[in-house]
């Protein structure tokens, strides 16, 4: 097992299973590895630590992929703890990457209308989402707003869990 | 800036209800207000780019009737929102001065690209109380981008061959140069909160630009998206995407001012939901402009 924290991330390999954390900010000099991955079978990525993506941090994460999907098409790429403004930026580009890379679990936000507060702790996984085929809502444990005791409604659409979803 | 030819003529409100079938607009209509209901994006878009519409607002978007206020003042008095864009659009007929520093929470300077991030946020510790995780970071991305438009393309576009060190810091010939700042501020009043961006290059070519997030609405990003140095619009169209209503002012080769305003007690979906409303000033038409630039 090694330990590689150059260009910022966190890389940790075991065998053919390579793990990386992505961190909280994605600068000019933010290299994501192609090459080490290139006798990988799976790559899980964490992106707990993302709580913010512009376009350049878009931008770095598709030239990442398509570099990946291209030189290493067997990879199975599993993604992790993705914050909601995060998911909502690669639901953008979801047609293009979903073929390649699996979401795994994603934040799910929540807001109270009465008091106009939102919660974004609580992680949807794939499992969960595909468990049965009732609502989202239903399937999640009720979120109670801090101020006013009340359930909170789900802040997100049905296009939001997309990123679960791979094309056949 | 230049006062607009409008400034003694009256202002009419265009009902419009479809995409004019003709090419790019040769003319700007600087005594239209164009207004809709319920139209998506691309059509507000098209409305600027193929009819040469420099204001269109939706009935079913917020504070409509502020907004048409606030059409009316830049037609009149473009100057005013250059000077004093928060209060020319939180409270277009009592905007100036004071309603400026009345309104304005803070207002962060920028001298370059590594700053950025510390800029916006100290523009995001300024938002009103009570708002929410989710709108907090929705702005922090579009002043974000904002910032980071203003102070990349502005002077790289004047500066061929700018480039940045490992710390961001722009260098031109081996050695560290300044840029011309870039201004982010911030204000709110009961229903919206507006983020304003100033840089000092004037050089934003608005046509284009809104070309390219009509584009990424139609075609989607993944299509627009591309890895050359040149920006394919998807941070304007982000920025696009989050506001309630976007604001630009060109003068060129002077000052470029953008805008966005958001609701402020809307949910996610709520916001995804709302109508958008487009306002435009250029000091030279940049089609006009563009033509006899080719011609000369």
């Amino acid at each position: 097992m090694s330990k590689n924290t150059k260009s910022t991330l966190e890389i940790e390999r075991v065998g053919t299973t390579v793990n990386i954390k992505v961190p909280s900010t994605i600068g000019d000099q933010f290299n994501l590895p192609i090459e080490p991955l290139q006798d990988a079978e799976v790559l899980h990525v964490d992106m707990m630590e993302l709580k913010i993506m512009i376009s350049h941090g878009l931008r770095h994460f598709l030239m990442w992929f398509y570099g990946l999907e291209a030189s290493n098409p067997t990879l199975k790429v599993h993604i992790k703890n993705v914050h909601t403004n995060v998911a909502n930026t690669f639901v953008l580009v979801r047609k293009s990457i979903n073929r390649y890379v699996n979401f795994d679990s994603v934040f799910v936000p929540f807001f109270c209308p009465r008091c106009s507060l939102d919660d974004v702790t609580t992680l949807m996984t794939r499992e969960i989402f595909f468990a049965d085929s009732n609502p989202v809502e239903k399937k999640i444990k009720p979120v109670i707003c801090n101020k006013c005791g009340q359930p909170m409604e789900l802040d997100a659409t049905l296009g939001y869990f997309s990123l679960f979803e791979n094309p056949s | 800036m230049t006062k607009t030819m409008v400034k003694d003529s009256p202002v009419r409100l265009l009902e419009i209800d479809q995409i004019s079938s003709t090419g790019p607009s040769i003319e700007i209509l600087n005594d239209v207000i164009g207004v809709c209901e319920d139209k998506d994006p691309q059509f507000i878009l098209s409305q600027f780019l193929s009819r040469g519409i420099l204001h269109m607002v939706q009935r079913s978007s917020l504070a409509f009737d502020t907004e048409v206020e606030f059409a009316k003042l830049m037609l009149r008095d473009p100057d005013c929102f250059v000077n004093f864009p928060i209060s020319s659009i939180l409270k277009p007929l009592s905007a100036g001065g004071d309603m400026e520093i009345a309104l304005t929470s803070i207002r962060a300077k920028c001298h370059s690209k590594a700053d950025c991030n510390s800029a916006v946020d100290i523009i995001v510790n300024e938002l009103p109380p009570g708002t929410s995780q989710g709108l907090i970071t929705e702005i922090k991305i579009a002043a974000l981008e904002l910032i980071s438009n203003a102070l990349i393309h502005g002077p790289k576009k004047e500066i061929d061959g700018l480039s940045y060190d490992q710390n961001g810091r722009e260098i031109f010939n081996n050695r560290h140069v300044m840029v011309k700042p870039a201004f982010l501020s911030v204000g709110y009043d009961e229903e919206r909160i507006v983020v304003a961006c100033r840089d000092l290059y004037g050089n934003l070519e608005i046509a284009e630009t809104l070309e390219r997030v009509r584009r990424c609405f139609e075609y989607g990003v993944s299509l627009m998206m591309n890895f050359g140095p040149e920006g394919a619009g998807v941070g304007t169209f982000l920025i696009f995407k989050l506001a309630s209503a976007i604001y630009i002012s060109v003068a060129e080769n002077g000052l470029t001012v953008i805008c966005f305003s958001v609701p402020r007690q809307l949910s996610q979906t709520g916001r995804d939901a709302l109508s958008k409303n487009l306002h435009v000033h250029y000091k030279r038409p940049p089609i006009a402009s563009a033509k006899v630039n080719g011609t000369t």
